[in-house]
């Protein structure tokens, strides 16, 4: 408020004095906000006396020698949670199906090394597809990897993909799927029909490299990268597949999140407690976001530069889809430390940049928070996209509001979200209607980046909100079931109707700590899954937005592509019914026009193929 | 008989008896000048006495006592480490501190002698030797950290000499030694605050409270802890203290302030109307007030008002251009009303701040790992500067040929 600064002390009595002056000097500046990272440096390059080094060999062959491995080394680690969840209750939103779902797998960051690399911090994701097109959900998680060596280097650890056999059963299919050979040290994961041969592929990204999957469509995986161009190097996070220049053909966003030198060693601490850690990410310069054209899924261009993709984000999460209602698509980027960023599609594989000026690139006051994960949904029912971020601790999760004439208004106070989040540093989160009552509700998780330094435990609690008619959220955490009782360690997650009733399920991916599968217990009684296919549009129909009638208002929902945390979301939408009677849905694609679907039926899924309405 | 005697005094004198008779002589002049000297020896002061001499002197001749001091060293048969110590004292009183670092070099165990280490520590923060002061406190260690007059010193030398964690490690160790006392929260707390670590001063801020203050100063730093609790975005905690504080009416100029306060904090909290009202009553009796008018800004604009939001920030940031917030709304507003031009004007003013707010912290963290660097020092005044905190820049600028 008071612009002067802080009042400057001399002697340690005058910063007494100093602070019982104050109410004619002090007011609050805004801009303490990133201190929180401030670790001094304790050691940069310190061959003096160099760490202990547990290098953990990447196993080549054996996926499952890979996960004993690495939950042994997860047993060893201090911070897995010894909180015990509270005992499950009738009313609770979600039940822990992990131990039965045959799934066993950990995420590892690598930190048994203890090089307290930035690398460690970022965390895994986890991608909801049907990979076999079977009409069930599959899972594909990513592995991390391993931090060692002299001079220090990572090694990938192997992903896991289970395959739904249904009734809560999957079957660990790594090898089978051609996936058990190790990656790069893998972080995020999207996929998309980037050769529209109908079948899922998949993109995981990491360090150095990012890797394209593609399916073969006989049960298998094979990867593509170099053969089709996407070589490039770097620490790579979220991904998205907007068709930027409307040609039919996903296109590849991929956010770049800092630069840094592996052998650098640098690490970082608290000097008054003797504590190494990982640095603050404001130690380290942005790496530039990485747009590549679709050459007909024969080989990707990157056209970054030309298309105004700017280099000065650090950028964690990204979603795409159209957010002016302009029929193109636009790309938000959730950049730590930094600005977050709107390009705003022309169409022609351009943007304009409008982070800024539309009042979403920072808080209210125009100060850039640390910003994770990120979704896009019509939260209020007014029929347009709205934003939700998670920050890092002591910042506030941000709820943006469409206001239609591409701008945004900061709504996190005024809808219940502010404070309950504010101590935990903010990754997966996602708009879902859990309790099929057409207003979208809200989940957010929590973990801290640092070991020991933050101001935060490093475990943390997950949250989650209700939509209370588009005017408030209510914290529902205590509902959320035991998993939401204990604190973790999450990072990406992602949501899905994994058993097919009708209600969105969720796959938690925490750091050295198993994954976690949540069944959603609120089945609707009356329900229709909506998926769309493009033909003119790219297959996924990124951009397309759904309508339907329910109790008298409009469900809006727009397809998009990236959203949460380093995930991938099922492309397909859930809507609430009122009885079982068929319904007709509005679908306006990417290019503006509306087609009419009818006579959709109940309880199922309803494969709509742009072109092809009234057929 | 008596001729004997006669024979006696008449016949000369026999040569043995004059050399008896000499020696006789010698041996009286010797047992003489032996009594004197033994006598003199015994009056001389002894090196104690010279030091308690040199003691009772120092203040009114310390040349004196300085002479009596180097005699009682060359007195002394055992190690004489107080008197080294009080003669370097009595060199920095004489305001030779060179003389005094270097002959204190030369003691051999200066902690045998705590206190007179403690009160040689006391002279050298007097004399402004702060180097020295410190060095001294560091070798009388335990004695200095449980004397809590001592440690109070230390604490004002490592802030004097810019060591501010230091100065945070014996804030803690006065905290256990005088728990209850609000000195050293306080201390702590402004260095957080003054280097951007809000959290970290708010913790401090809280302990200060949780002791004994008069109610005034308790108000006072209540209010410090809003104004941080606020800039942090800690709202529910910042309306807490606030509530407190418009209970305690301090004084009008107080009450004044923490109306200000209360208003961003309705603001903040989405009570726009009963924030309007708090921030008209305070614009009439203030109208210059550019907090007041700021929030005026921020509320005709979350009221849809651009115009009138654009005409108090305005005049915000004319009175006060490194107003970041101010900037930021501004070029929203100037937005809203289709002027992109202007409103880039401002938004660029506002992320170049804010950009200054993050290069002034990397710079000061780089200087808490070398901070002897110059160049970091006069680049931290330099932005803060930029900044329009000119009093920091001018604090950066001092310190720049410290070394």
């Amino acid at each position: 408020m008071d612009h002067n600064g802080s009042p400057r002390i001399c002697s340690p009595e005058k910063a007494c004095q100093r602070v019982l002056k104050l109410m004619t000097c002090a007011l609050p500046r805004v801009f303490g906000l990133y201190v929180l990272m401030a670790f001094s440096q304790v050691s940069c390059n310190s061959s003096s006396s160099p760490p202990k080094v547990n290098y953990v060999s990447p196993p080549q062959d054996s996926p499952k020698e890979s996960k004993s491995d690495s939950t042994a080394a997860a047993q060893s680690l201090p911070e897995t949670s010894s909180v015990i969840p509270r005992p499950s209750r009738p009313d609770d939103w979600f039940e822990d199906v992990t131990d039965r779902s045959g799934i066993k797998f950990t995420y590892r960051n690598g930190r048994e090394s203890e090089k307290y690399t930035l690398l460690e911090s970022v965390g895994g994701g986890v991608a909801l597809l049907d990979f076999d097109c079977d009409g069930d959900l599959d899972i594909f998680a990513t592995g991390g990897g391993t931090i060692g060596g002299n001079p220090v280097a990572t090694a990938g650890l192997p992903p896991a993909f289970y395959r739904n056999d249904g009734a809560w059963k999957f079957v660990d299919v790594t090898t089978e799927v051609g996936l058990a050979k190790a990656m790069d040290y893998s972080i995020g994961c999207s996929c998309s029909d980037f050769n529209r041969d109908g079948f899922p592929d998949l993109l995981v990204t990491g360090y150095p490299r990012c890797r394209l999957y593609q399916n073969t469509g006989r049960g298998g995986f094979e990867e593509v990268s170099t053969q089709v161009g996407l070589g490039f190097e770097g620490l790579h996070t979220a991904s998205a597949w907007p068709d930027v220049n409307e040609d039919g053909w996903p296109d590849l966003f991929v956010a770049g999140y800092v630069t840094f030198d592996l052998k650098e060693g640098r690490k970082c601490g608290d000097d008054l407690r003797k504590i190494k850690d990982i640095c603050g990410i404001w130690q380290y310069p942005s790496a530039p976001d990485r747009l590549f054209l679709n050459r007909q899924g024969k080989c990707f261009e990157e056209i970054s530069q030309q298309a105004g993709i700017r280099t000065d984000g650090k950028g964690l999460g990204v979603v795409a889809t159209d957010l002016n209602d302009d029929g193109h698509i636009d790309i938000y980027v959730a950049n730590d430390f930094t600005t977050n960023h709107l390009y705003l599609g022309k169409g022609d594989a351009t943007f304009r940049e409008v982070g800024l000026i539309s009042g979403v690139a920072s808080d209210e006051f125009g100060v850039p928070q640390g910003s994770m994960g990120v979704d896009i949904g019509d939260y209020d029912g007014d029929g347009r996209g709205d934003i939700f971020v998670t920050n890092y601790q002591l910042e506030d999760n941000i709820l943006y509001r469409n206001q239609g004439d591409e701008s945004f208004q900061v709504r996190t106070g005024p809808a219940g979200l502010r404070d309950t989040c504010r101590p935990y540093v903010g990754f997966g989160t996602g708009w879902v209607d859990f309790d099929s009552d057409g207003w979208l509700d809200l989940f957010v998780l929590n973990g801290h980046v640092m070991y020991h330094t933050g101001h935060s435990p490093y475990e943390q609690p997950s949250f989650l909100y209700r939509n209370d008619a588009g005017k408030r959220f209510e914290n529902l955490t205590d509902r959320g079931g035991p998993y939401f009782s204990v604190p973790h360690v999450a990072r990406g997650a992602a949501v899905g109707d994994l058993d097919g009733d009708g209600a969105d399920d969720m796959v938690i991916v925490h750091q050295n700590a198993p994954v976690t599968i949540l069944r959603n217990k609120l089945t609707p009684k009356h329900w229709i899954c909506i998926e769309l296919r493009g033909t003119k549009s790219e297959p996924y129909a990124c951009g397309a937005v759904v309508t339907i009638e329910y109790q008298g208002r409009k469900l809006v929902r727009q397809l998009k592509s990236g959203a949460g945390y380093l995930s991938q979301f099922d492309r397909r939408i859930l809507f609430p019914m009122e009885n079982d009677e068929p319904i007709s849905c509005d679908v306006r694609w990417l290019d503006g026009r509306h087609e009419q679907f009818t006579n959709l039926q109940p309880q199922k899924t309803n494969l709509l193929i742009e072109g092809e309405a009234g057929k | 008989m008596t001729n004997t005697s006669e024979s006696l005094s008449t016949e000369p004198i026999p040569a043995s008896r004059s050399v008896a008779r000499l020696i006789v002589w010698i041996a009286a002049i010797l047992i003489t000048a032996g009594i004197v000297v033994v006598f003199v020896i015994l009056l001389q002061p002894s090196s104690e006495q010279q030091l308690a001499q040199a003691l009772l002197m120092e203040a009114s001749d310390p040349h004196q006592a300085l002479n009596l001091l180097d005699s009682s060293i060359h007195a002394s048969r055992g190690n004489p480490v107080k008197a080294q110590l009080v003669r370097c004292r009595v060199l920095l009183l004489l305001r030779r501190p060179d003389e005094a670092v270097a002959s204190f070099q030369r003691i051999d165990r200066p902690g045998d002698e705590p206190e007179e280490l403690l009160r040689l520590a006391h002279a050298a923060n007097v004399a402004k030797s702060f180097s020295f002061a410190q060095r001294l406190f560091e070798v009388t260690g335990s004695a200095a950290l449980s004397n809590p007059v001592a440690l109070r010193e230390w604490i004002d030398v490592v802030y004097q000499q810019e060591d501010r964690s230091e100065t945070i490690r014996l804030c803690r160790e006065y905290g256990k030694l005088v728990p209850g006392e609000a000195f050293p929260w306080l201390v702590s707390a402004s260095i957080h605050h003054e280097n951007n670590s809000g959290s970290l001063a708010i913790e401090d801020y809280r302990e200060a409270l949780r002791c004994k203050l008069p109610e005034a100063e308790a108000a006072r730093v209540r209010y410090q802890l809003v104004a941080l609790l606020m800039e942090r975005g800690d709202i529910p905690e910042a309306r807490q203290h606030c509530d407190i504080l418009l209970k305690a009416s301090v004084d009008a100029n107080s009450n004044e302030l923490v109306a200000l306060i209360n208003a961003e904090l309705m603001f903040r909290e989405g009570h726009f109307e009963e924030s309007m009202e708090i921030i008209e009553r305070l614009l009439k009796s203030n109208p210059n007030s550019t907090v007041a008018l700021m929030i005026r800004g921020f509320l005709h604009f979350e009221a849809g008002k651009f115009s009138a939001a654009i005409e108090d920030l305005q005049t915000v940031v004319q009175k006060d251009p490194y107003n970041q917030r101010a900037h930021y709304k501004l070029g929203q507003a100037l937005q809203k009303t289709q002027q992109p031009d202007a409103a880039a004007i401002h938004f660029r003013r506002s992320e170049e701040l804010i950009g200054l707010s993050s290069e002034i912290m990397v710079a000061r963290n780089l200087l808490a790992n070398q901070p002897g660097d110059r160049t970091l020092r006069q680049r931290l005044a330099e932005l803060n500067e930029r900044r329009g905190d000119f009093r920091e820049a001018a604090r950066w600028r001092q310190m720049i040929n410290r070394p």
